[in-house]
């Protein structure tokens, strides 16, 4: 393997742009990206795919553009090919499997050492909404009453 | 033992164990616990203190051992079970265990199903707090076991006997309803 630093590798490998070659404003373009963005957040954020991953979910985003515009020459009234249209189908269909077809929850809990920085930094509990009297009392009030009332 | 976050804190945190023993009618159990830490109270709170001990002022260092008789319905199990929470999750024990060496937040109760009664207590509290939450790797029938800044800490229950705590490293211990617990003898 051959190490290069960031700033040397590809426009794709930097995310600033999704196609090595091509013109990204194109409806498919367009297309295709939506659908590698619904992927990713279904497997709970692009942040959290491996490469492998990253590239399997490419070629279903593909895949199923692919049949999209096979179904769009259909409805249209176009000769449609049934047997590629299957392949194409099946062949998603597997490569889905690989990458699993449930939806997978972001974790956004932050754990006690970042949250204890951050509110020690002044931030508003980071997105969890700040602490205050009435939270604390009205939590506890929501648990359980006080001794001698369990 | 090193907290990285004072009992006050925890015990105001909804976050943390705000909602284990919030509002008025926990406020002797606060009081109690924030200067079992070492840590200072206001005027109003030294008053509490000082009418459920006897002394007139908190100990202003963390004591070893707090003692406390407490009748039928006073809240002992859940304010034990914010107390284990926060010994187990909120402390450091890097200069009592070793590397790999699992430290154990005990509590010993006089019979097993009593402690599990603690053990539930637990579990709700850190489930009602998703950072604490976190934390926790494994759920057994007499333990919840966490990991805490790099180490391995257990809130284990246990019925109180000799036998059952052979081969622990504790780092905390709880003795619930002491008074009740039968020796040797019978």
């Amino acid at each position: 393997m051959v190490s290069r630093a960031p700033e040397g590798g590809s426009k794709v490998t930097n995310g600033r742009q999704l196609f090595i070659d091509g013109d990204a404003r194109l409806k498919v373009s367009r297309r295709f990206r939506d659908v590698l963005a619904s992927i990713a957040m279904d497997l709970g954020g692009v942040d959290r795919l491996s490469e492998g991953q990253k590239q399997i979910a490419r070629r279903c985003a593909m895949l199923s553009v692919e049949c999209e515009i096979m179904e769009s020459a259909a409805v249209a009234g176009q000769p449609f090919d049934l047997d590629a249209y299957g392949q194409l189908t099946d062949r998603l269909g597997r490569a889905f499997q690989r990458l699993g077809l449930k939806r997978v929850m972001h974790d956004v809990m932050p754990d006690l050492g970042a949250y204890l920085t951050a509110t020690a930094a002044g931030k508003s509990q980071d997105g969890l909404g700040a602490v205050t009297t009435a939270d604390t009392t009205s939590a506890a009030e929501r648990s359980a009453s006080g001794p001698r009332g369990q | 033992m090193t907290p990285f976050v004072t009992m006050r804190r925890a015990l105001s945190d909804g976050h943390l164990l705000g909602a284990a023993l919030g509002g008025d009618s926990w406020l002797a159990w606060r009081v109690l616990l924030i200067a079992a830490m070492g840590e200072p109270l206001t005027d109003d709170e030294r008053a509490i203190f000082t009418k459920l001990t006897g002394r007139e002022r908190e100990p202003g260092e963390r004591v070893d051992e707090l003692w406390c008789v407490i009748g039928r319905r006073g809240g002992k199990s859940r304010a034990i079970a914010a107390l284990l929470v926060y010994l187990a999750t909120m402390a450091g024990y890097r200069a009592q265990l070793v590397s790999g060496e699992r430290g154990v937040v005990l509590c010993l109760a006089r019979t097993q199903e009593q402690s599990q009664v603690v053990l539930e207590y637990v579990a709700g509290i850190i489930e009602a707090a998703p950072i604490l939450a976190e934390m926790v790797t494994r759920r057994a029938a007499d333990s919840l076991t966490l990991f805490n800044r790099g180490a391995t800490i257990v809130i284990a229950v246990r019925a109180a006997s000799f036998r059952s705590v052979r081969g622990l490293t504790c780092v905390a211990a709880v003795a619930d309803e002491i008074a009740f617990w039968q020796g040797e003898d019978g």
